[in-house]
């Protein structure tokens, strides 16, 4: 039961539906084994408390930067914080969807699986080596900071994430093709 | 582009395709899990480094276990790196959710939807920094410190606010369904594409590839495998990596005739001014101690200088009072270091004058440096020419 199925779904549930009921008969059905989603919408005292606790805990560590800085750099602090937020929902996430999109679509089955994983290692490994790959501590002059050779080691890890990848598609290309029986 | 509108075309690309078997409730409510424990760990491993650097009035940090420090730094690094790709999948598995309609369905949820910002926003900015700080990329305007510790805060406060609503929903995802047949779940869905436990693995597989690339700056063991850290603990001068350079701070070639090292304040009776040569000529005590950054990579080493205690005593001084540490160069923050006065009065407590037999290198503080047990690498100041006994 995915979350995106979610949403048409709860229109037609009971609330109060005993969620274990719906998974077994999502079972029956084959689908995935999942309790059937159960609105729950935030309510009650102990919510309205955790918001008390949670802005309190927020003020907290704006009146901590405060004592530290000024209001121009909280507005700093603000846009850095809001920016990502954004980047993420609005940028990176949509251009992994249209990646996996492109996926589903063209790549056989077979090789569907595989090449998530490849991908998925090969964007993890780029995101945290980016900034070791561009040298990004260079400008400090100090030879202890990024002293390895990045890009032979960003490579051969990729290489070894790749032979994997290839290696489980083609055996799964093999298992699929033979002939049963 | 309007929200609807691309609402409406992710809504249209996900009729062309099925939608990913991998977004479902019990993955989000397991990764919810996950981050919820990772970043804990980071909130508290971080207050206590800041706690550590900058002590309130009520907070003593004790000298033992002498290497705890360094394992709460590694600990916090780690696991921020580890976090990554967790944070990923959750908000790729939660994404669909960011388009729901109507906005809110009542004003509790509108508070809930609202402190996602905050949470999402502060969480993606921890790691963000914490990466760029160790890599020493700091392009946001504000100290790295201020910010990093104030959306720690901020992201927890969130969080509080995240967990409470979501409480009821993640047990219900959490309990592990009933199968019948007693067939594991698949790990691929039928067309192929990994399903939701596939997804996980990925996640995991993923989270636990960064840390195993990276542990290495500080877990010995694994340090040829540290491929990904910004720093190895086995290079550098004398073997071991530094923050700050004699370079840096204008100190490559300091004239021992004109060094002098002061041990006074007002918690001595005769102050001290010692040339290299009288400190060399004291007794010497040798101790094995980490040197451990906040930036996360640490290194043991076999120190070999005079005990502070025995300076201390030898200006006439009572033993376990505070002292101020400061070092000849006055570039930046680094010039001076607080010693509290449990660990004034330890017996490791050096002022080092040779690391694994050799005479300190400028960029490790030669002539003289503190080294003491369970203190950051921030406060083993380098270069000292005074102690300053309260």
């Amino acid at each position: 039961m995915s979350i995106e199925r979610n949403t048409q779904v709860e229109a037609d549930v009971d609330v109060d539906a005993d969620p274990e009921v719906g998974a077994e008969a999502d079972l029956v059905s084959g689908g995935t084994p999942e309790p059937d989603p159960v609105d729950h919408l935030p309510s009650g005292p102990a919510f309205w408390l955790a918001v008390v606790v949670g802005v309190g805990v927020m003020g907290w560590g704006v009146w901590l930067f405060l004592e530290a800085t000024s209001l121009s750099e909280l507005f700093d602090l603000g846009v850095w914080i809001v920016g990502p937020d954004v980047v993420v929902d609005w940028l990176v996430l949509p251009a992994v969807a249209l990646v996996g999109v492109a996926v589903a679509r063209w790549a056989p089955g077979w090789a569907k699986a595989p090449l998530q994983v490849g991908l998925i290692a090969t964007g993890v490994l780029l995101l945290v080596a980016w900034l070791p790959l561009r040298g990004s501590g260079d400008h400090v002059g100090n030879p202890t900071i990024q002293p390895l050779d990045y890009s032979a080691a960003v490579s051969t890890t990729l290489v070894v994430v790749w032979t994997a990848s290839i290696g489980w598609a083609a055996w799964r290309r093999q298992r699929t093709s033979a002939p049963r029986g | 582009m309007s929200t609807e509108g691309a609402g409406r075309m992710l809504a249209s690309a996900r009729t062309a395709v099925p939608e990913s078997p991998a977004r479902s409730e019990r993955n989000a409510a397991l990764l919810g899990m996950a981050l919820g424990v990772s970043f804990a760990v980071c909130f508290v491993t971080g207050v206590l480094s800041h706690l550590i650097q900058d002590p309130p009035s009520w907070f003593t940090w004790p000298p033992r276990p002498a290497g705890f420090y360094r394992v709460n730094q590694g600990v916090h690094v780690i696991t921020g790196l580890a976090t990554i790709p967790l944070l990923l999948a959750k908000l790729w598995t939660v994404h669909p959710m960011l388009f729901q309609r109507p906005l809110a369905r009542s004003v509790a949820h509108a508070v809930e939807r609202l402190a996602l910002l905050p949470l999402v926003g502060g969480a993606v900015f921890l790691l963000f920094s914490g990466v760029g700080n160790v890599n020493f990329w700091r392009p946001w305007p504000f100290g790295f410190r201020d910010g990093h510790y104030a959306a720690a805060w901020i992201a927890m406060g969130a969080l509080v606010v995240h967990v409470v609503a979501k409480w009821a929903q993640t047990r219900t995802y959490l309990r592990r369904p009933r199968r019948p047949d007693r067939v594991p779940e698949p790990v691929l869905a039928d067309d192929g594409r990994l399903d939701r436990r596939g997804f996980l693995y990925a996640a995991a597989g993923a989270s636990g590839l960064v840390a195993l690339l990276s542990a290495g700056q500080t877990v010995w063991p694994l340090r040829s495998l540290a491929v990904l850290a910004p720093r190895r603990p086995d290079i550098g001068p004398q073997g071991f990596p530094v923050n700050r350079t004699a370079e840096d701070v204008g100190l490559t070639d300091v004239d021992l005739d004109a060094y002098r090292l002061v041990v006074d304040g007002p918690g001595v009776t005769e102050p001290l001014e010692l040339t290299y040569d009288e400190l060399r000529a004291m007794p010497q005590h040798e101790a094995e101690l980490p040197i451990a950054c906040v930036e996360g990579w640490s290194t043991s080493q076999r120190w070999r200088g005079v005990r502070v205690r025995d300076l201390v005593a030898a200006a006439g001084g009572q033993g376990g009072r505070p002292l101020t540490i400061v070092s000849i160069q006055d570039s930046d923050r680094l010039k001076a270091s607080e010693v509290n006065d449990a660990q004034a009065d330890d017996r490791d407590l050096l002022l080092a004058l040779e690391v694994n037999d050799e005479v300190l290198h400028p960029d490790h503080g030669f002539p003289a440096r503190l080294i003491g047990p369970n203190r950051p690498g921030v406060m083993q100041t380098k270069w000292v020419g005074r102690i300053e006994v309260a």
